[in-house]
């Protein structure tokens, strides 16, 4: 195969790398300490904190890497499958560092922020592992801009054919187009709530009444097809179900990409600030330590 | 009625360049009658650039060729251009006749006869042609018809708006302009016939979607004619009256555009008795190299003669004028060929080595002077020289000439002086010119194993087979003792192949020998194969046509000269792809090797030329001492493992044809987006426009997909690009590692971009520059690295105006494509024809 | 409002087609998503793009803000519309209509779907960039509020307290920095403020701040012997002492790294004093000690004491135990000093004129004891009634019975003193267990000196040993356990013969022995800080 993916990169060299350098810090912790107790104040716990802090910046460092376009710097492939290798090593040989020393202070939460961080990346890798399969599956070779067009069409034709029929047919299939509800705000981007409605005229209930996937309307129009005065009118309500069954599976295609595109995004709007916070965290640390030696 | 020594038809560029000479020279033997007229049919000056879109620049190539001419020109604005030229036929007193229609010309040298469509005649001496190539658009011919009612072209289709506009024509520019106006008007299609025959497949595709949408304003009448156009008061629409199948329908529109297309000037020239060396369309009349042509007293100049550049044809107007005239003076492209010649052993002038060069190449003795001095000014020409004196001495004789020229803007093409033994070129590298040996030898090295060589003598040429494949170099060319070589860039050879039959097949015939030496007979001289190569065929097959079918019975081999060949095997009622065959591959071989049966059928993946070769053919080569047979039988059984190795895996096979209809059987260097990666951050765009001036050349979401394969819309470079075929500064180069890139010449015509059937080529204004990427990062100042979306381009930019932009696969970057080292998850990938099967291999996460 | 809307369709044929609808509503919504009543889609057309409602002066258009429609081919923003006003938005047009009698509003809407589909996504929000979720905004706020909290404030709370101004407890102070929690002691008496040892920025703690509090402590070295032996300085109190481990944690910490970091290494500055280099506790690494060889100055033979046959308890007629004379000071490292009054006297009576005196000799002074003994005969010699009263028990002929004395009584007297002197000096008495020199003077009172008895005294006074832990020890316990160090039996002479030497100890302490038997620090014996425990003041 050409294509390889982030963790295979060149025989998954990175794995290597991070391996050996988390095998080395192991080493070094391993060491006998002095007279001290083991944590940062050890020479083992200053080495390990320069490898961390040096990691640190250099993993940050992507995402200045990944925009120069122009740098012949390695391939962005190469250096985003060592930011996952070595970010992932960092949170062994950090937590070496911090020999299990915790508490309420600006060190450990430098130390949360970089576990939160490496958390999230951890949720990023493995979306970007599996999202894109579903996507592509999902998609079957449409774009969204084509998904939107083809419903634009269907919802077109939809409106026609329910003029066509009597009046409360055709309020209900309007109102469930218009109170069609896709994305929206981040939570419903994310779990893909539906909060769609339609206008069921009937005595039964008074009000927009819930279309969750569009089931209730279909229902609605099928209610009426075996009650059909004329085999014209029976004709174009099935037509109807057909267009809306349709228009469900599309909607069900686009909210689904909607979702996972979401999510392909979501866990940086954690990864992003939580490394700013880190960087932050980890500045004052470092000088908080030398401040009162 | 007053005899005229000359008559200029056509005020395009060349025609007033020679109008102002004529004007000049009466002023100088104050002359108080004019001996001269200039005619042009349409009612301004220069029809053809008026033509242009507003505000287009129009450039002054070649930037190294001086302006001879009384008329100023240089590049800028279309309304600059028109604006100096209208002032200089004013300053410079100019007769001329506007709307005077030639409609024949008749006599002999020093009478001729013109009458022209109003009816005057006209008697001249000398006649001038310069009406250019694109000939008067045909007039729809109804009443009412006039310059203000009806319009012939269509600058910028925005610029009207809810309107109804009727639009007069079935070719590619009705279909176009129809569509284009649809977005905002009400469009009426006129067509004289039942469908649109005439127009390319696209655009037959898109014009019939769009009238059975009942979405898109546009409508058709077929078998319709425009019968009569009244003009109401002015702004209220014109009446219309159609005649359609069913009878008169009265129809109001605001505009009425014309595209009939245009009468081709050939006709009209033909009636005059002047011939064209060969029937195709592209053809150039044969003239003198005073641009006579065989009719004495009728000169043809400008595009017509084969001279499309602006610049080349004022100064061809201005020397044919004194010509005429009987001043014999040096044409304006005489220090061209100086340049071209200074580094050259001999010491002769340049007209008297014109002469030498076209007698020595058996090839180009037909060719008529013109276009040989022509092919002569756009080649390069290379002369080697053993180390020593002599070497040395070129060289300072091309440093005193670019000396004495000076400060030049571009500097001319001068000899290059290389040494003896040096490579021409390399086996391997995108070979993008055609070599003809005027002196000395050369030898062709195939690189092994077996590594043969070939020497060539003056006459012969090399370098052929890059021209008509497309492929990279099969050999390498060494610089012989004292060998002169003219290197011949690919566009210009194309061209004149197309227009001189003798040239064709002197180029087809060596080709078919070559591609027998390396395929059978690697020993075998030219002459050896001669006789064979008569025999063999070279047969052309569109896109899709079969060539052979699986069952038939088939006693030849084929010889893929350009193009590539799909093999299919028929099992359980599918077709299953086998194998893929490039250019200077072979396939059908088994036929001549005891199978006579084929088990495969053959299509063309695009559009083809093969060279047949049948059994008698085949023993015949296979007779010979050096045939390689061994070779041959192991690309067999190589092929049957394959061709089964295929068939087990269908998937893998379908992959390949849908790759193969996404054009990667012509691609040289494709993108490939394998979508189970692909996160859809856009990286790739935005690496492109960032490291291209801020425009993209891919568009990642657009382009088809098959089994998580995805091709986007960039571009393939072609082994056989088709945005070369026709740009008028040949501003499309192919470097030597392949990439095909638009250079700084590009005019934006847009010929490239309707050309590509694969959308990438767009038309761009240069994007402004951005905040830098710190300052995004940190502040969110700017949009952020890639190209903005619908970026306002500066007032200098838009002066530019829009450029066609492409891939160039990143030439100018070491590193390789941006879009490919720029992909985080290493889903975007690079590939040609040959990663194929790789790519199609079962794929592990 | 009442409103009628004419959908105004051209269909190829060049046909128009109306199609009209009657709605009743307060405000009509031009734009892209579907629920606006004229839904139109195209490039640059917002969901909501602008809002059609009837007010007194008629129709008026509203835009969403940013948003344009041509009015009459104006660009605006809204206003008020008349009938026959033509509004177009991209490729769409809607023409203000004189509205039938029943409405108030009547419009013909043209709607094109040219390139509809390209734009329609427009309509909704599918992506996340067009939600709240901040990201630049979320890391500048995550950026200000960590630097704020952790930074910032403490450093002003650090500027408060130099100023010696109060702490407003909304501030976060530079406790944020601490590496650990403190000794209870230390968190009460700094009151938990950082700069009452780290009193300045970059510097390490310095001993000053320590001796604010432990002013009496002392170092084994100062800084002045250091410096003339070119020694380098003195190590400071955190070199040892460690803070922020908690109360369990390692404020001392109790390990020999700390002084063989001195001690251990050849060209370290203890070394360079001239002292041995010590590694650790084992042979080689230790050097064997010398105990102050101070001898008792008596005459005694633990072997003899020890040996039952020989001497038995005067009580119980058992033979002795070591603890019958040494019993463990309350210190538990040292002895009570050995008595003549509590361990000897009780079989040793001071006796003497062959037991026909009642008395005994007074033990600890001469002096006495030869007057004593004039005294006895002297009064003998004057009133021998007062001398004869024998005891019963035993008599023993006088020896001076035999023989006359012809002096007189006082001489006699005096003779028999001198005997009884001599013999109590230099024959059987004092001289017993004493070192008695005698310089033959006439007068007995200058002649006899005797060697003064030094008993417990600290043989090792550089360490410390606690008897008691070792009271059982290596299964032994009882004398058994004293005589594993000390073999008293083989010692008839001094005491300082029976101090154990290096290899006692190793034999269960020898830290080269991997693993080490029983562990031991420099300081289970040693203490850095001469006497001892650090002297807090106050």
């Amino acid at each position: 195969m050409m294509h390889q993916s982030l963790l295979r990169f060149r025989g998954a060299r990175y794995f290597w790398w991070a391996l050996a350098l988390t095998s080395a810090a192991l080493m070094i912790y391993a060491t006998p300490v002095g007279w001290r107790p083991r944590g940062g104040g050890t020479w083992q716990g200053y080495t390990l904190g320069t490898v961390g802090a040096a990691l640190v910046v250099w993993l940050t460092l992507l995402g200045i890497r990944k925009r120069r376009y122009a740098s012949t710097l390695g391939s962005v492939q190469g250096w985003t499958s060592a930011h996952v290798m070595l970010g992932l090593s960092l949170a062994v040989i950090v937590t070496l560092h911090t020999g299990f020393q915790f508490g309420w202070n600006v060190h450990t939460l430098a130390y949360v922020f970089m576990m939160l961080v490496i958390a999230s990346g951890v949720l990023g890798l493995v979306l970007y592992m599996s999202a894109p399969r579903q996507l592509s599956e999902n998609a079957a070779g449409q774009s969204r801009q084509q998904m939107f067009g083809e419903l634009l069409a269907i919802d077109g034709t939809a409106r026609d054919v329910a003029r066509s029929c009597d009046p409360s047919v055709a309020l209900a299939v309007t109102s469930s187009i218009e109170r069609t509800a896709i994305g929206g705000g981040a939570f419903s981007q994310l779990f893909g709530t539906d909060r769609s409605f339609f206008q069921p005229s009937g005595a039964a209930v008074a009000g927009p009444a819930d279309n969750k996937d569009n089931q209730a309307v279909i229902d609605f129009v099928a209610a009426r097809v075996p009650r059909a005065a004329k085999r014209i009118e029976a004709e174009s309500l099935q037509e109807l179900v057909a267009l809306l069954c349709r228009r469900q599976a599309l909607l069900r295609r686009i909210r689904r990409d909607i979702r996972l595109q979401a999510w392909l995004k979501i866990w940086l709007y954690l990864h992003i600030p939580m490394t700013v916070g880190l960087l932050a965290a980890l500045t004052v640390h470092v000088l908080a330590t030398f401040m009162y030696w | 009625m007053q005899q005229l020594h000359l008559v200029i038809v056509g005020a395009g560029p060349a025609g007033l360049s020679a109008a102002a000479r004529a004007a000049e020279i009466d002023r100088r033997e104050s002359r108080t009658v004019p001996s001269y007229v200039l005619l042009e049919s349409s009612a301004a000056v220069a029809k053809t650039i008026q033509r242009y879109q507003k505000g287009k620049h129009v450039m002054a190539e070649p930037g190294f060729l001086e302006l001879r001419s009384d008329l100023s020109f240089e590049a800028g604005s279309r309304e600059q251009v028109l604006g100096e030229w209208a002032q200089g036929v004013g300053k410079l007193a100019i007769t001329a006749r506007f709307s005077a229609d030639v409609k024949s010309i008749s006599g002999q040298h020093g009478c001729f006869e013109l009458v022209l469509a109003d009816g005057s005649r006209l008697s001249a001496a000398n006649v001038l042609i310069a009406i250019g190539l694109d000939g008067n658009p045909r007039p729809i011919g109804a009443p009412g018809e006039d310059g203000t009612t009806v319009q012939y072209q269509l600058d910028d289709p925005r610029e009207y708006r809810q309107e109804t506009i009727l639009v007069v024509g079935a070719g590619d520019a009705a279909i176009e302009n129809a569509l284009a106006l649809s977005e905002q008007n009400e469009v009426v299609l006129v067509n004289r016939g039942k469908e649109f025959s005439r127009a390319k497949q696209g655009n037959l595709n898109a014009v019939v979607a769009a009238i059975a949408s009942r979405d898109v304003r546009l409508s058709c009448r077929y078998e319709t004619r425009v019968s009569s156009i009244v003009r109401g008061v002015p702004g209220e629409p014109l009446a219309v009256t159609l005649e359609t199948p069913t009878g008169a329908e009265p129809l109001r529109c605001h505009r009425i555009i014309a595209r009939l297309g245009t009468d081709p000037p050939r006709r009209f020239i033909e009636s005059v008795g002047v011939q064209f060396p060969s029937a195709r369309p592209q053809a150039i009349p044969a003239l003198t190299r005073h641009c006579e042509t065989n009719v004495p007293g009728i000169y043809i100049v400008g595009s017509l003669a084969g001279y499309p550049l602006i610049k080349q044809a004022m100064n061809q107007g201005y020397d044919v004028v004194e010509h005429i005239y009987g001043h014999d003076i040096r044409p304006a492209d005489y220090p061209l060929l100086e340049a071209q010649f200074t580094g050259l052993p001999f010491e002769r002038e340049c007209e008297e080595l014109l002469e030498r060069f076209k007698s020595v190449v058996p090839m180009f003795r037909e060719l008529n002077a013109l276009a040989f001095r022509e092919l002569m000014i756009e080649s390069d020409v290379i002369a080697a020289y053993p180390d020593g004196p002599e070497y040395r001495e070129a060289g300072a004789r091309i440093e005193r000439l670019l000396q004495a020229i000076g400060g030049k803007v571009r500097r001319p093409r001068v000899t290059r002086v290389i040494h003896e033994g040096d490579p021409l070129y390399e086996a391997g590298e995108y070979g993008t010119s055609f070599l003809t040996i005027v002196n000395g030898d050369v030898t062709l090295q195939t690189p092994g194993p077996p590594v043969v060589t070939t020497p060539l003598a003056r006459g012969d040429f090399c370098g052929e087979m890059s021209l008509l494949s497309g492929r990279p170099r099969g050999e390498r060319a060494v610089a012989g003792a004292g060998c002169i070589v003219i290197e011949t860039p690919r566009r210009t050879m194309l061209k004149l192949m197309s227009s001189n039959e003798e040239v064709r097949r002197g180029i087809d015939w060596i080709f078919v020998v070559r591609e027998l030496q390396r395929h059978f007979a690697p020993r075998a001289t030219t002459r050896d194969l001669r006789e064979v190569a008569t025999r063999v065929l070279v047969r052309k097959f569109r896109a899709g046509e079969t060539v052979y079918s699986e069952g038939a019975a088939g006693d030849s081999l084929f010889l893929v000269r350009s193009g590539s060949i799909t093999l299919r095997r028929r099992r359980q009622s599918q077709d299953l792809l086998v194998a893929q065959i490039a250019a200077g591959q072979r396939f059908g071989e088994m036929a001549l090797m005891g199978d006579p049966l084929r088990r495969e059928s053959a299509t063309a993946t695009v559009a083809c030329d093969l060279i047949e070769v049948r059994q008698p053919e085949f023993l015949a080569l296979m007779q010979r001492a050096d045939a390689s047979i061994e070779p041959l039988q192991k690309l067999v059984s190589g092929r049957v493992v394959g061709n089964a190795g295929m068939e087990v895996r269908p998937e893998a096979g379908a992959a390949i044809n849908f790759l193969m209809a996404q054009g990667l059987g012509e691609a040289t260097n494709a993108l490939v987006i394998h979508e189970a990666l692909c996160v859809g951050c856009d990286s790739c765009e935005k690496a492109c426009a960032e490291t291209h001036g801020g425009i993209s050349r891919l568009d990642r979401k657009a382009g088809a997909s098959f089994a998580q394969l995805h091709v986007p819309h960039s571009c393939r470079h072609c082994d056989q690009p088709h945005c070369m075929k026709d740009c008028p500064p040949n501003a499309i180069k192919r470097s030597a590692s392949g990439e095909v890139y638009i250079d700084e010449t590009c005019i934006g015509c847009g010929n490239c971009q309707s050309n590509c059937p694969y959308h990438a080529i767009r038309m761009a204004y240069d994007a402004p520059d951005k905040p830098g990427l710190l300052s995004w990062l940190i502040f969110d100042s700017g949009d952020g690295p890639g190209e903005a979306v619908d970026y306002q381009p500066t007032a200098t930019a838009k002066a530019r105006g829009k450029k066609a932009v492409k891939c160039d696969a990143c030439r100018g970057l070491d590193g390789g494509p941006a879009c490919v080292r720029a992909c985080p998850t290493g889903a975007a990938l690079r590939i040609g024809p040959t990663e194929l099967p790789d790519l199609v291999q079962e794929r592990r996460r | 409002m009442h409103v009628l809307l004419r959908q105004l369709r051209k269909l190829p044929d060049g046909q128009l087609e109306y199609q009209d609808t009657e709605l009743a509503a307060d405000e009509l919504l031009i734009g892209g998503a579907p629920q606006c009543q004229i839904q139109w889609v195209g490039e640059g057309i917002a969901p909501r793009h602008a809002s059609l409602h009837y007010g007194a002066s008629g129709a008026i258009l509203k835009c969403r803000r940013g948003c344009r429609i041509r009015v009459n081919g104006q660009p605006a923003t809204g206003g008020a519309l008349r009938v026959g006003d033509e509004l177009h938005l991209g490729p769409h047009r809607l023409r203000l209509m004189s509205p039938p009698s029943g409405f108030q509003l009547a419009l013909e809407i043209e709607t094109s779907s040219t390139a509809a589909s390209l734009y329609y996504e427009g309509a909704f929000r599918t992506s996340l960039r067009q939600t709240w979720l901040p990201m630049r905004s979320a890391s500048w706020a995550l950026l200000a509020l960590t630097l704020l909290l952790t930074l910032a404030m403490p450093l002003y709370s650090v500027r408060l307290q130099r100023a010696g101004q109060p702490v407003p407890a909304a501030i976060v102070t530079d406790r944020i920095w601490t590496a650990g929690p403190l000794l209870a002691a230390h968190q009460l008496t700094t009151a938990a403020t950082c700069m009452s040892c780290h009193q300045s920025l970059f510097v390490h703690v310095e001993d000053r701040a320590c001796r604010h509090c432990h002013k009496g402590t002392v170092d084994h070295v100062g800084e002045r012997k250091l410096a003339e032996h070119g020694a380098g300085d003195k190590p400071r109190c955190a070199s040892c002492h460690l803070e922020h481990g908690g109360s369990t944690g390692h404020l001392l910490l109790a390990t020999s790294k700390l002084c063989t970091g001195c001690h251990g290494i050849p060209g370290a500055s203890a070394v360079s004093l001239g002292l041995p280099v010590i590694t650790g506790f084992a042979a080689g690494a230790h050097p064997d000690w010398q105990p102050t060889a101070a001898a008792t100055g008596l005459k005694f033979s633990h072997a003899q004491h020890l040996d039952a046959d020989r001497v038995r308890t005067l009580t119980d007629r058992r033979a002795m135990v070591c603890a019958d004379c040494h019993q463990l000071a309350a210190d538990g490292a040292h002895f009570v000093p050995i008595t003549m009054e509590r361990s000897c006297r009780s079989c040793h009576e001071l006796t003497f004129d062959d037991g026909r005196s009642q008395r005994q000799l007074p033990h600890g002074n001469a002096g006495d004891a030869i007057a004593l003994i004039q005294d006895y005969f002297a009064r003998r010699a004057v009133d021998p009634a007062a001398a004869e009263q024998w005891p019963a028990r035993r008599r023993t002929p006088d020896p001076a019975a035999g023989q006359r004395c012809e002096a007189s009584v006082f001489q006699c007297a005096t003779r028999a003193a001198a005997r009884e002197i001599l013999l109590q000096f230099e024959q059987q008495g004092c001289v017993v267990c004493h070192d008695v020199s005698s310089n033959g003077a006439a007068d007995p009172l200058k002649r006899y000196a005797i060697r003064p008895v030094s008993l417990g005294a600290d043989l090792l006074p550089a360490s410390r040993f606690k008897h008691t832990q070792h009271l059982i020890m290596a299964g032994k316990s009882g004398d058994a356990a004293c005589l594993s160090c000390h073999d008293a039996r083989q010692s008839s002479g001094a005491a300082p013969s029976m101090v154990p030497r290096l290899g006692n100890c190793l034999g269960c302490h020898d830290t080269s022995t991997q693993p080490p038997r029983v562990p031991l620090q420099c300081m289970s014996c040693h203490s850095y800080h001469p006497d001892g425990a650090p002297g807090v003041a106050g």
